[in-house]
C-alpha cells in the first residue's frame, strides 16, 4: 500500500482460491483493507501497484489502479471518537501530514529592515562621516596649533582679517566709518605680520620692522605703505578731502597687502 | 538555470500580475502559472522576500524542488527570521537529503548567528558608523561637551564594532557562491569536461558552493559530504 497519512489503514484477512486441474494451478487472493479517513476534504488514494510474474510474456509486470478521489465530509460535532483512553483525558494534536506552509499574500519588509537596507546600499554615501570625521580631527589639529603658536597663527590670519574689513568698508554707507575700517585694516594687518600692538604702530616703525623682517623687500613697495598710512589718516580725519570713493580705496588697499603678502612676509 | 531562464521567459510575456492574481492561480492548482506570476513580482521587488517565498511555493508544487529551494534560499537571505520561510526551506531541503543547520553546529547558535540579514547587518555596521564617527567629530569640536558625549560614543562604537565583527565573521564563515542543483540528478566530474570520469551523482535540490568557473563548468564543494569537483553549469542555479 502507498503512504496515505491522511487515511488510516486496517488490514482484514485475505482470502484465498486455488483450482488444481489437469496439471493447471488458477486461482484468486483478494485483500482487502478498510480505509478510515483521519481528515475531511477532497482525499486521493493514489494508485494501488501490484507486481506479478507474466507467464507468457516470461517476464515480471506491473499492474497500477487508477487514482481514487474521495469526498469525506466533515463529521458532526460531538461524534469524533476520543483518541486517548478516555474521553475526558486531554487530546493533543494529531500530526496528519506535513506540507508547505502557504503564500504570503502582501509584501512584509518592517521600516526598520527598509532603513537598515537603505544604509547598507547607500554606497559612496557611507564615506560622509570619514569626511565629517577628518574634517573635525584637522579643525583641532588646526586649533591647537594655533593655540601653541598664537603669534603665528596672528600672521597667517592678517590677510584673511583685513580682507574681511576691506569688505565691509567698500559696503558702508558712511563715509567716517569706511575710512575708519580701511585704516584699521592697514594697521592691523602690519601689526599682526609685524607681531606688535596695532594701537602704537606708526608706517615709519612698520617700515624699519618690515625691511628688518626681509632687507630685499622693494623700497617702492614699503614707500606705497607709508602713502597709503597718509592717505588713510586724511581720509580718516577729512573724510570730504578725499575724492575716491570707499569701494575704489578699499581694492587699492586690497592689491598691496596682496602684494606686501607676497613679496614681504612670505 | 533552465528552470530560471524558462521562469524569466514566461514572466516576461506575462502581462502585470498583482498578488491577489497569481494566489487564485495558486489556489486553483495551476502551479506553472502561479511561479511565473510570482516570478514577475519578484524580478519588480527583488528585495521582497515575500514573492520570493511564494515563488518557491509554486515551483515546489509544480514539481521543481531545485528551483524551489534556490527561491527559498533567496527568501531566507532577506528575511531570516520568517519563521514560514524557515519552515518551507527545511521541509524542501529535507526532500533533497539536507538539512539547514549543518551537522555538529547548535540550532540555537546557528539561529543567533542567522537573526539578521546580510543588509540589515551591513545597515547596522554603517548606522553604528555614521553615529560613532559623528559623536567623535563632536567629541572633538566640543571639548566641554565630552562628559555627557562619552557613554553615546562608546556605545555607538559599540554597535560598530559588533556589527562589523558579526558581519564579517558571516563573509569568513559563510561560502562565497551557492547555488542550487536543478536538473534532476547532476554529475559531479573529476575535471571540467565529459572526458572526465563521473566521481558522485548529486540529486535535485542539493546546495553546493561555487568555487570557481571554467567554461560551461562549475568547480563545486558539497558542503555536507566534502565532495569536490565539477558539474555542468546549466546543472546548477547561482543563488
Amino acid at each position: 500500500m502507498p503512504e496515505m497519512p491522511q487515511l488510516r489503514a486496517f488490514d482484514t484477512v485475505s482470502s484465498l482460491n486455488l483450482d488444481k486441474k489437469d496439471d493447471v494451478v488458477r486461482g484468486s487472493k483478494v485483500f482487502k483493507t478498510v480505509l478510515v479517513p483521519r481528515v475531511s476534504g477532497r482525499l486521493t488514494i493514489p494508485p494501488i501497484q501490484f507486481a506479478y510474474f507474466d507467464p507468457v510474456k516470461r517476464q515480471y509486470q506491473t499492474a497500477a489502479s487508477a487514482p481514487i478521489d474521495l469526498d469525506v465530509a466533515p463529521g458532526e460535532a460531538g461524534t469524533t471518537p476520543a483518541a486517548g483512553p478516555s474521553a475526558l483525558s486531554p487530546r493533543g494534536v494529531t500530526e496528519v501530514s506535513q506540507d508547505l506552509r502557504y503564500l504570503k499574500t502582501s509584501a512584509r519588509r518592517g521600516l526598520v529592515t527598509r532603513a537598515l537596507e537603505a544604509l547598507a546600499f547607500a554606497g559612496l554615501l557611507n564615506g560622509i562621516p570619514f569626511l565629517l570625521f577628518a574634517g573635525a580631527l584637522g579643525l583641532t589639529q588646526y586649533r591647537q596649533l594655533a593655540l601653541a603658536d598664537p603669534a603665528g597663527a596672528r600672521a597667517r590670519g592678517a590677510l584673511r582679517a583685513a580682507q574681511a574689513k576691506l569688505k565691509l568698508a567698500g559696503a558702508a554707507a558712511d563715509p567716517g566709518t569706511a575710512a575708519a575700517l580701511l585704516a584699521d585694516a592697514l594697521a592691523s594687518y602690519l601689526a599682526d605680520k609685524l607681531g606688535q600692538p596695532a594701537s602704537g604702530l606708526t608706517a615709519k616703525r612698520a617700515q624699519e620692522l618690515a625691511l628688518a623682517r626681509k632687507p630685499t623687500a622693494p623700497a617702492e613697495l614699503l614707500e606705497r605703505v607709508k602713502q597709503a598710512w597718509d592717505e588713510l589718516d586724511m581720509r580718516r580725519f577729512a573724510p570730504s578731502s578725499s575724492g575716491e570713493d570707499a569701494d575704489a580705496a578699499a581694492a587699492r588697499l586690497g592689491e598691496l597687502l596682496e602684494r606686501l603678502d607676497r613679496e614681504v612676509f612670505r | 538555470m533552465k528552470s530560471l531562464l524558462l521562469i524569466c521567459a514566461l514572466a516576461a510575456g506575462a502581462r502585470a500580475q498583482t498578488p491577489a492574481d497569481a494566489q487564485k492561480k495558486y489556489d486553483a492548482g495551476d502551479y506553472t502559472a502561479a511561479a511565473a506570476a510570482f516570478g514577475t513580482l519578484a524580478a519588480e521587488q527583488p528585495r521582497e522576500p515575500a514573492w520570493r517565498y511564494d515563488l518557491g511555493n509554486a515551483l515546489f508544487k509544480a514539481g521543481k524542488l531545485g528551483p524551489a529551494i534556490a527561491s527559498y534560499q533567496r527568501a531566507y537571505e532577506l528575511a531570516p527570521r520568517d519563521g514560514d520561510t524557515r519552515f518551507n526551506l527545511e521541509f524542501a531541503l529535507k526532500r533533497a537529503g539536507e538539512e539547514l543547520v549543518p551537522a555538529g553546529v547548535p540550532p540555537l547558535l546557528f539561529g543567533l548567528f542567522h537573526l539578521l540579514s546580510d543588509a540589515e547587518l551591513a545597515g547596522l555596521h554603517w548606522l553604528g558608523c555614521w553615529t560613532a564617527l559623528l559623536l567623535c567629530a563632536l567629541w572633538l569640536l566640543a571639548p566641554a561637551r565630552r562628559e555627557g558625549l562619552g557613554p553615546w560614543t562608546a556605545g555607538a562604537l559599540a554597535v560598530w564594532l559588533v556589527a562589523g565583527g558579526w558581519w564579517g565573521a558571516r563573509r569568513l564563515v559563510e561560502p562565497g557562491r551557492l547555488g542550487v542543483i536543478t536538473a534532476s540528478t547532476a554529475e559531479l566530474r573529476s575535471g571540467p569536461g565529459d572526458g572526465f570520469g563521473v566521481s558522485f551523482t548529486v540529486p535535485e535540490g542539493r546546495r553546493v558552493e561555487i568555487v570557481s568557473e571554467e567554461g560551461a563548468w562549475l568547480e563545486v564543494v558539497l558542503p555536507k559530504e566534502g565532495a569536490k569537483g565539477f558539474l555542468r553549469a546549466e546543472a546548477v542555479e547561482t543563488i
